[in-house]
């Protein structure tokens, strides 16, 4: 696979977006066009109808109906949050809660529309996937999952990767004694509002002692105009097994703002490994307000491994649990914001075992009038004992009025507790720029690379062809500024 | 007459500048901050960032009538007994300015010292361009700032005002000594202002009478002009008994340069809020502080520090040691606007961890606008490291005095670094009688370290 191709400049890859856009709007398989074309719309608006609507077109059973419900209920109670970013342009009744783009899954890659094919091509996935270097695929659109796709070897030591409303058709038990357990339905306002109207996202269960040792892959689209997604994701690791889940988001600019609200829940189990890793590139009009937090128990491990690329706004902390002795938690996170746009990104680890350590790694780069904000918890309860903790986290501002913030928090409830935070701030500096363009680097290539080097310690732990789209990404950004 | 503070209301307050014969200027400023106190609630812990660590219902009680000044209890000592040569003293006990001691170098400088009700008539320029400005925003609404501020605004009483003029150096300290010796509702207030190129050393010290329950809400604005230099220190030597609310705001300008240390001990709870507004290219602050929370107490420190003009530089370092069941916050913030291009920043939070029980929450924020700066952050927790323990124990030094060492060891870098006459000694005194009443065995250490190197 080549890795030395030149990024896109900015003009070509508005044209991609739109011709992008433009092609969806005319495809075939009726989940682009945004009235005719769809297989079931609940229609703007959420009200309990709506609620009771989407349960039972998926014909769910009546303990997920309640729960729904109750969390729909504490949706409505619960406040906008006063902290954070701007939320006032989210209309909640101009939003399209759940629309079903087709009627079935895609069966093989060529019965996906081109355009989505070019979209994994650029993400190196079907290829991957035809040469076995990833274990299983999903796409979603809008609310639903289109194609689904998990290695036979996998399926044969019982690894179940479905889409979610197939795991709790097929593993209802299984379902039942994880589903919001980690993320209760009144966690938080858009936890809440995800529990009550959820759809699709990915339902993994990994058995005790299976490694999977290539990346389980999913890819989540927003394709119509006001549109929420509320993807809603569950991954249990049983003792010993290790899995290394991947998702990757788009979606055309539109007009008017889309809201994506996902909550997905991680039970590692002892002695597992999970490591789960996000590239968001949400087109500049979306909120993104996701709720993302794992359990890990003795001596398990996880791992968050979070690129905030797009979106209007991001709010997205993704949290460990440490519940058992020994266990660990790392949060990498990239974020970088262009103009207009807000990262509020963080992580949040809660310390309830002794002998848990964790490590967050946080860097931000804010570019024209974009805002980056750490915002971060560390929590060491009474009783972790012998808990470790190191946050480090650096902001890079490309621009006069780019904008930076660091919000972490630490409570610490345990006297032999070790936390450590560092933070810096920084600028691409004239000396920097000076020694490149003395080699002959000029100004654009100079600055990109300094902004590489400084993502690195992270681009490097991603899988290969996601290290590269994330440099990509970050590349297109900077040029469509600099055009 | 007795006042309760959520009773308060215009007419009332009023009535209580007007009997003390205060210029119309003054009774309409608290007229219009009592109409904000009117319309303010107290601190939600729920909504209000700035008090999301400290619950205010619980840890404060507003339930109290305004302590009316009695026949002047005898006031503890201060740190400026420790000074040779002494300083300039203004005692205020219970919400009335007693008496100022007055020394002949500060004198011979020109340096005011006195009631600030009577300040506000015979040094009325001063005093009308200054009080108050710092605690309301631009437009005059104060809303920025919450109820308790707003209170004091309104119904300060035992009010000090230090003026030391343009060009004065001054070495001996200035000190307004705050003691509190009846229980209820004490709102002291503070303006000093530090003319052009001036140099002084300002203390302001809170000590209270055994036993006595208080509310303390005191404001203190701090004017540093041009290219002067100021040390300042906040000794808190509370009871108890006593819950304090301190707002001790500098605004500091151009070429100036502020050296603070913010010492907290006592007190049951103490939210303090050392904030310096950099509003003069150039100007530079160190804010220092250090605290040593035992069991029951509650300490809550939030400097602020807000790079307004270019180039202006901020260092903040805060230590603090805890034990038995107490609780600290280091709540800091520095904002750095639009315009402050060149801006140096760096804000440091440690704490010690002695004892099992303790809680400590460090949230080190930074803000940042402008790209053209220079900035850092960090924090560290944890508890005395066993490899030093087993350094001073193999010389031959027991447990108990090897701890005693470290602990002080803790302190004293900051405490030089201050290098506050008289302040340097209290608190180290302070300092040493805490660890012996502490119970040594009780203290763990953390043996990682050793564990990792053997």
């Amino acid at each position: 696979m080549s890795q030395t191709e030149i990024p896109l400049p900015a003009s070509e890859a508005r044209e991609n977006q739109e011709r992008l856009a433009q092609d969806l709007a005319e495809y075939k398989f009726g989940w682009s066009d945004p009235e005719a074309g769809y297989a079931f719309t609940s229609g703007q608006g959420v009200s309990e109808d709506v609620v009771r609507g989407i349960s039972a077109r998926k014909g769910e059973p009546e303990w997920m109906l309640d729960l729904r419900l109750r969390a729909f209920r504490a949706f409505l109670r619960r406040p906008m949050p006063n902290w954070g970013g701007e939320l006032g342009g989210i209309d909640f009744d101009n939003i399209h809660y759940y629309v079903e783009a087709s009627e079935k899954q895609a069966g093989s890659w060529e019965e996906l529309p081109p355009e989505i094919l070019q979209t994994y091509e650029k993400l190196g996935i079907p290829q991957a996937e035809r040469e076995r270097l990833v274990a299983g695929v999903a796409a979603q659109y809008e609310s639903t999952v289109l194609y689904h796709q998990v290695r036979e070897d996998l399926e044969e030591q019982g690894v179940v990767f479905l889409d979610t409303d197939s795991g709790l058709r097929e593993h209802e038990e299984l379902f039942r004694k994880h589903f919001a357990t980690v993320i209760p339905a009144n966690d938080n306002k858009f936890a809440a509002l995800n529990t009550a109207v959820w759809s699709g996202g990915s339902f993994i269960w990994i058995p005790e002692g299976v490694k999977v040792d290539i990346p389980l892959q999913a890819y989540f689209r927003i394709n119509k105009q006001n549109m929420g997604q509320f993807e809603r994701t569950l991954i249990i690791a049983e003792p010993g097994s290790y899995v290394h889940y991947v998702e990757g988001c788009t979606a055309p600019i539109y007009s008017s703002d889309s809201l994506h609200s996902a909550v997905v829940e991680i039970i590692v189990k002892e002695g597992a490994r999970v490591r789960y890793t996000t590239i968001q590139n949400w087109s500049n009009n979306v909120y993104n307000l996701v709720t993302k937090r794992a359990v890990a128990e003795r001596n398990a491990t996880m791992e968050w491994i979070d690129g905030n690329i797009g979106s209007k706004l991001t709010m997205k902390y993704p949290a460990v649990w440490l519940t058992g002795e020994g266990a660990k938690g790392e949060v990498l996170s990239v974020a970088y914001a262009n103009d207009g746009q807000h990262q509020d990104a963080g992580a949040k680890m809660v310390h309830a075992a002794p002998y848990t350590t964790s490590n967050i790694l946080s860097k931000s780069i804010s570019k024209g009038s974009g805002r980056t904000s750490y915002r971060g918890l560390v929590r060491i309860q009474e009783g972790a004992h012998h808990a470790r903790s190191a946050v480090k986290c650096d902001a890079l501002m490309l621009d006069e009025e780019a904008r930076t913030d660091t919000y972490p928090y630490m409570e610490i409830d345990q006297e032999d507790a070790t936390i450590e935070h560092e933070a810096t701030v920084s600028r691409v500096s004239e000396d920097q720029l000076f020694y490149m363009q003395q080699r002959g680097i000029d100004e654009d290539e100079a600055t990109a690379m300094i902004v590489r080097g400084f993502i690195e310690p992270i681009s490097r732990e991603l899988p290969m062809e996601y290290s590269v789209e994330l440099n990509r990404l970050i590349s297109i950004e900077m040029e469509g500024a600099i055009g | 007459m007795t006042t309760i503070l959520s009773d308060l209301d215009e007419g009332g307050l009023v009535a209580r500048g007007e009997a003390g014969g205060e210029p119309s200027w003054l009774l309409d400023r608290r007229r219009a901050a009592a109409r904000r106190f009117v319309g303010q609630a107290w601190p939600d812990s729920h909504v209000d960032e700035f008090w999301r660590s400290t619950p205010f219902d619980v840890r404060f009680d507003v339930g109290r009538a305004i302590a009316e000044a009695t026949a002047a209890a005898e006031a503890p000592a201060s740190v400026l007994d420790r000074v040779e040569g002494g300083g300039v003293l203004v005692r205020v006990v219970d919400g009335a300015l007693v008496d100022v001691t007055a020394h002949p170098d500060a004198t011979a400088a020109g340096v005011v010292a006195m009631d600030l009700g009577r300040a506000a008539v015979e040094h009325a320029d001063l005093v009308e361009a200054h009080l108050g400005r710092l605690t309301t925003s631009g437009d005059g609404t104060g809303s920025d700032e919450d109820r308790t501020v707003s209170l004091s605004d309104a119904a300060w009483t035992g009010g000090v005002f230090i003026h030391v003029p343009d060009e004065a150096a001054v070495d001996v300290p200035l000190s307004v000594h705050v003691h509190v010796a009846t229980p209820g509702a004490h709102l002291p207030r503070i303006l000093a202002v530090i003319g052009r190129h001036a140099r002084a050393t300002l203390y302001l010290e809170h000590t209270s009478a055994p036993g006595v329950d208080a509310l303390v809400d005191e404001v203190a604005e701090i004017v540093v002009l041009d290219g002067a230099t100021l040390r300042l220190a906040s000794v808190q030597d509370w009871g108890d008994g006593v819950q304090h609310l301190g707002l001790q705001k500098a605004e500091v300008h151009r070429d100036a340069t502020v050296r603070s240390l913010a010492f907290t001990a006592g007190g049951a709870t103490v939210r303090l809020r050392p904030e310096f507004d950099l509003v003069g290219p150039g100007a530079e602050v160190r804010p220092l502080g250090i605290y040593l929370a035992s069991d029951g107490q509650w300490f809550d420190l939030q400097p602020f520090v807000r790079h307004i003009a270019p180039r202006a530089s901020s260092d903040v370092l805060f230590k603090g040691a805890l034990q038995g069941r107490s609780r600290t916050v280091f709540r800091g913030n520095v904002f750095v606007g639009r315009d402050a291009v060149g801006t140096a920043t760096d804000e440091n939070n440690r704490s010690l961890i002695l004892t099992e029980g303790a809680r400590a929450d460090a949230t080190p924020f930074l803000e940042i606008e402008c790209n053209d700066i220079t900035a850092g952050h960090g924090s560290a927790t944890g508890q005395i490291d066993a490899r030093h323990l087993y350094y001073l124990r193999s010389r031959g030094i027991d447990r108990d005095t090897a701890l005693r060492l470290i602990v002080r060891g803790y302190f004293t870098d900051v405490l030089e670094e201050a290098g506050l006459p008289g302040v340097t000694e209290h608190a180290l005194d302070v300092i040493e009688r805490r660890i012996a009443d502490a119970d040594l065995s009780a203290i763990q250490v953390n043996d990682l370290g050793l564990r990792e190197e053997s």
